[in-house]
């Protein structure tokens, strides 16, 4: 695990990267998911830009159940002798938020993650990811037998 | 891409290379790694796996909260989360606008946008048109209510990086993460 991180994190420090994410973190925030597709994941957009992704490290979107405003994850499998325990490591990238608005309580943080198109469009109109019903989750059936705190 | 609506990001989150620190980010993957690896974690975590699928979810929710973690020893960083996730490898790819309801029921996502935010829609095609492209895409993939088909089949430990400072905190999905 330990080399595994290393590897994401030899990556993100490379000067090429770095300096996409800094232009990426001097937009505004409602304009930084149009970005990451423009860019980000875009093998030839990286290419340009001088950014050599190492073979075995993924740039993906993701959503996370607690609804924090996630704007991209670099991630790389373990090997499959450690599966049994853990399958991957990541470095995920997020929008600022306050850490008051995105709860840890269990019936908050095990909602149906949020389809990334979704989340994407609500984070470019500024909405609060909160105020989308728990129906547009992904696999929201799935969520149904969770208990909610009364 | 400019945009002449919705908040500004804070001066604080003028990013630097500087956010990107190697030693900050190993401080914190070291952290990470000692609670990932904890033996209560684990045995929590593969509880959790162990768990018939329709009971995962309620595993997870139950055993991997910070809360009760610490209770056990793990010793989680002070601002650790764990929470449902999953990942997708990118955006959808763009098909023909279809705005009514799926054909298999279901929301709509656009609409549920509208209804948050009216007139979003029209703001979204001309500011963004990426992604009110794949706005589009996925609103009409019929998967998206369906049953979760793999669940407990992500088990990732993550470091999260927010600005303004660069790392906030770790993460993790506990083998209770989302494939589709």
């Amino acid at each position: 695990m330990r080399q595994t991180y290393d590897e994401l994190i030899a990556f993100v420090t490379t000067p090429a990267f770095s300096a996409i994410y800094a232009e990426l973190m001097s937009l505004p925030r409602e304009d930084r998911p149009s970005f990451i597709a423009r860019v980000l994941l875009q093998p030839e957009s990286l290419r340009e830009r001088g950014v050599n992704v190492p073979d075995g490290i993924l740039i993906q979107t993701s959503a996370f159940g607690d609804r924090r405003p996630t704007l991209f994850v670099v991630k790389k499998f373990l090997p499959p002798e450690f599966h049994g325990a853990w399958e991957n490591v990541n470095i995920t990238f997020d929008n600022f938020y306050e850490d008051r608005d995105v709860s840890r309580a269990p019936d908050s943080a095990w909602r149906p993650p949020l389809p990334v198109a979704l989340q994407n469009a609500a984070i470019a109109a500024g909405i609060d990811l909160n105020l989308l019903p728990l129906e547009c989750g992904v696999g929201n059936r799935g969520f149904e037998a969770l208990p909610k705190t009364p | 891409m400019a945009s002449d609506s919705g908040p500004t990001p804070a001066p604080t989150e003028i990013a630097s290379t500087e956010i990107l620190d190697r030693a900050v980010l190993r401080k914190t993957t070291d952290d990470l790694i000692e609670a990932l690896t904890a033996p209560a974690y684990v045995e929590a975590m593969l509880a959790v796996r162990s768990a018939p699928e329709e009971h995962r979810l309620e595993e997870a929710s139950r055993r991997l909260s910070p809360d009760a973690l610490r209770k056990l020893g793990v010793p989680l960083p002070p601002d650790m989360r764990i929470s449902s996730r999953y990942f997708e490898t990118g955006f959808p790819d763009s098909i023909d606008v279809e705005l009514g309801d799926p054909p298999q029921g279901g929301l709509n996502l656009i609409n549920e946008l509208n209804k948050v935010q009216p007139g979003l829609l029209d703001s979204l095609h001309t500011q963004y048109p990426d992604i009110y492209q794949a706005l589009v895409a996925q609103s009409a993939n019929a998967g998206l209510s369906s049953p979760i088909t793999r669940i407990g089949t992500c088990q990732c430990g993550g470091a999260i990086v927010t600005g303004p400072f660069g790392i906030g905190h770790g993460t993790a999905c506990g083998g209770a993460g989302l494939y589709l």
